[in-house]
């Protein structure tokens, strides 16, 4: 959890209760897919079987304190959505650790975690600091906007896992007997 | 239409249709704009040659030696982003540790075979792309198990394989592909067969180095985080 990323998500919309984005280090054409974050609504979160929530995070933290923003989006526009937004769980799987300067892509995918109100959640003030001059904003002064966003009543105890458990998850790939039609490779 | 089942929730609102139609103006899609290719082409499980799934994939590159694609699960707008490959040159593939080239495969088979295809692109300027893919690698990952009918993107992410022989891949699935676009897979093997794969063969560690793989999920510590002097959110 000492390992922050800045993400850029390009999000598609299912339905009103689904999105799907691909995440990439950087908004310029020359950005790098670094993994892929699917949102549910808390309604749809709510019926997943509880190992399965474990998986994923919540973002109404991140939305309060504005660390989450819609980039060139005026407020007005921005407002409905991030009200939407902030009741939503995310799983988000990132495929290249581009943070300790890895080249290609290696490894298994790690399950990522969203900022949150305690110590072990909070972003680094550089990270911010950087983002936030990059597109003239300023993180304290969106949080002061965003006050009025209703909290979530409920927030479900498994999301956010390591809040509550100080556990976190890791991929391991391991070789096995594949079921086989025909030899392979 | 998709032929999975449908992802539960609501149908989209008409206010969040029109936000988003104005957000899809005023940002910056920058690195969506540079997708540039649509390759049709299968994957199956690297544990289980008989769970296989068509994959559409929308590609970038990122220079000559590597390109990114999205994964769909088919080409329609309302399509799932099912996971994500990674595709390099056979000179790149051979910079990477040996642990980790398991995790990447092939291309040779699926080009030469004519199982990879550029839907709605003329041969000729297909082949001209083909020429170099069938030299590379590919690292795959789904995140979502759409061929055993998951409604939602659940559990673990999937290391995936490509075809590497001829009989490995279900006939239905090529027929499908062939009726869908008006290919024939058959023609355009024999078409490709002048090209040839990594100018150092395929590498042995390559498609799992022979072996399946799978994904377990640990469990870890948090690692404690260095209090920052004063946090920017007290």
């Amino acid at each position: 959890m000492t390992r922050h990323i800045e993400t850029h998500h390009f999000i598609t919309r299912i339905n009103q209760d689904f999105l799907q984005c691909a995440v990439y280090d950087t908004d310029h054409a020359q950005g790098r897919i670094i993994g892929v974050e699917y949102i549910l609504s808390d309604r749809i979160f709510e019926a997943l079987p509880p190992e399965e929530q474990k998986l994923w995070h919540s973002h109404g933290y991140e939305i309060k304190s504005g660390l989450w923003v819609n980039p060139q989006v005026p407020g007005v526009i921005e407002r409905p959505e991030l009200e939407n937004l902030a009741k939503t769980y995310g799983k988000f799987w990132c495929t290249w650790q581009v943070d300790r300067g890895d080249k290609l892509p290696l490894g298994a995918p790690s399950l990522m975690m969203s900022p949150q109100a305690v110590n072990l959640g909070q972003v680094s003030p550089e990270l911010v600091h950087r983002r936030d001059n990059k597109y003239n904003i300023s993180t304290e002064a969106l949080r002061a906007s965003r006050v009025e966003i209703a909290e979530p009543e409920w927030l479900n105890p498994q999301a956010d896992y390591w809040k509550q458990h100080g556990k976190g998850f890791a991929i391991d790939i391991k070789s096995t007997d594949m079921k086989l039609r025909a030899p392979f490779p | 239409m998709s032929t999975y089942p449908e992802v539960p929730g609501e149908p989209t609102q008409t206010s969040t249709a029109f936000i988003e139609t104005a957000t899809a103006t005023i940002q910056n899609l920058a690195p969506i704009k540079k997708i540039h290719q649509h390759l049709c082409a299968f994957h199956f499980y690297a544990y289980d040659m008989t769970r296989q799934v068509e994959a559409h994939h929308y590609c970038a590159h990122q220079n000559e030696e590597m390109r990114q694609c999205l994964i769909y699960d088919s080409p329609n707008a309302d399509a799932r982003l099912i996971g994500l490959e990674y595709v390099v040159s056979e000179n790149l593939f051979l910079t990477l540790p040996d642990e980790e080239k398991p995790l990447w495969h092939s291309h040779e088979y699926e080009v030469k075979s004519g199982l990879l295809f550029m839907p709605g692109v003329p041969g000729p300027i297909e082949r001209q792309d083909m020429e170099k893919v069938v030299k590379t690698y590919g690292k795959v990952f789904h995140f979502w198990q759409v061929d055993k009918g998951d409604n939602l993107p659940l559990g673990l992410p999937q290391v995936m394989m490509a075809f590497t022989r001829d009989g490995q891949l279900y006939e239905e699935l090529v027929k499908g592909v062939e009726s869908r676009y008006g290919i024939s897979v058959s023609k355009e093997r024999e078409n490709r067969a002048y090209m040839s794969g990594p100018t150092h063969g395929i590498q042995p560690l390559a498609n799992g180095g022979g072996k399946g793989l799978k994904t377990e999920l640990r469990e870890i510590d948090c690692k404690p985080q260095i209090p920052y002097p004063e946090s920017l959110f007290e």
